[in-house]
């Protein structure tokens, strides 16, 4: 649909919500996000496990990274689609879906932590350094990308 | 380890998830009522349906349970695979709608 409205723009049969403009960056988050980041967290979850020889870490805090990930790809796509964005690309979410997705991924960190420090293994697999590695990149990088603007003007930027 | 089931009780996650989700709950009803926007409405309904939602999931869960699972059974760790099914199967499911507003 969203190619087609290249050829074809009156296929937003003018409504707001399905413009190009909406469409466009779900698109791309949806396929960031909502594929990547949910492809990322279940091998990160299997693979610590199978790897340290321990079931995962917490009773319900595993179930609330992945449910509270996905209700943060609920908000950031139904916010796409009504228009409530900070405009700014990959970082559009509003600052509610920031919090919460700061709660969420703090949360899969420790959980992944305690994983490895519980492990049988006596060695962590190199597998484990990469999937610790994205987590706090991804930390680093929604921290640094979303700020609101207020906070930026503030410092300058 | 133990194989059996140890003793059913109420762990801190569970009873703190719970109050956490019921203030919440109550808060974005508040905040659904009281906003200016409709996208801000609209998402604070859906933060407070799922909130309840989160709280009566626990309370059932707690419930049903008979004990929290064991780390290992006969000497094999048991793994905790279902928030590995879910996300796997939320990708699929995701990634496929992603393809199909796209059409590429």
């Amino acid at each position: 649909m969203i190619a087609s409205q290249l050829a074809w723009p009156a296929l937003n049969f003018d409504l707001p919500w399905t413009s190009f403009g909406r469409l466009r960056p779900l698109h791309t988050s949806a396929v960031i996000f909502a594929f990547g980041g949910n492809v990322l967290i279940a091998t990160s979850f299997y693979v610590v496990q199978k790897t340290c020889r321990t079931r995962l870490a917490g009773d319900l805090a595993p179930w609330f990274v992945v449910i509270g990930y996905n209700f943060f790809i609920l908000i950031a796509g139904t916010g796409y689609l009504l228009g409530a964005t900070q405009s700014r690309e990959y970082a559009e979410p509003e600052w509610y879906a920031d919090l919460w997705l700061t709660i969420v991924w703090v949360t899969y960190l420790l959980v992944f932590l305690m994983t490895l420090v519980k492990r049988k293994e006596p060695h962590i697999f190199v597998a484990n350094w990469f999937y610790l590695a994205f987590i706090v990149t991804i930390a680093v990088l929604h921290l640094g990308n979303n700020p609101p603007d207020r906070v930026r003007q503030k410092r300058g930027r | 380890m133990d194989q059996s089931q140890t003793a059913k009780s109420m762990t801190h996650g569970e009873a703190g998830l719970m109050i956490v989700f019921a203030v919440t709950a109550f808060v974005c009803l508040f905040a659904s009522a009281k906003a200016l926007d409709t996208a801000y409405a609209f998402h604070a309904a859906l933060a407070c349906a799922v909130s309840l939602w989160a709280v009566f999931a626990i309370g059932n869960r707690y419930l049903d349970r008979t004990g929290l699972p064991p780390q290992e059974i006969n000497g094999r760790p048991n793994y905790n695979l279902g928030p590995v099914k879910f996300p796997a199967v939320m990708a699929m499911f995701l990634g496929h709608r992603r393809f199909c507003a796209s059409g590429c």
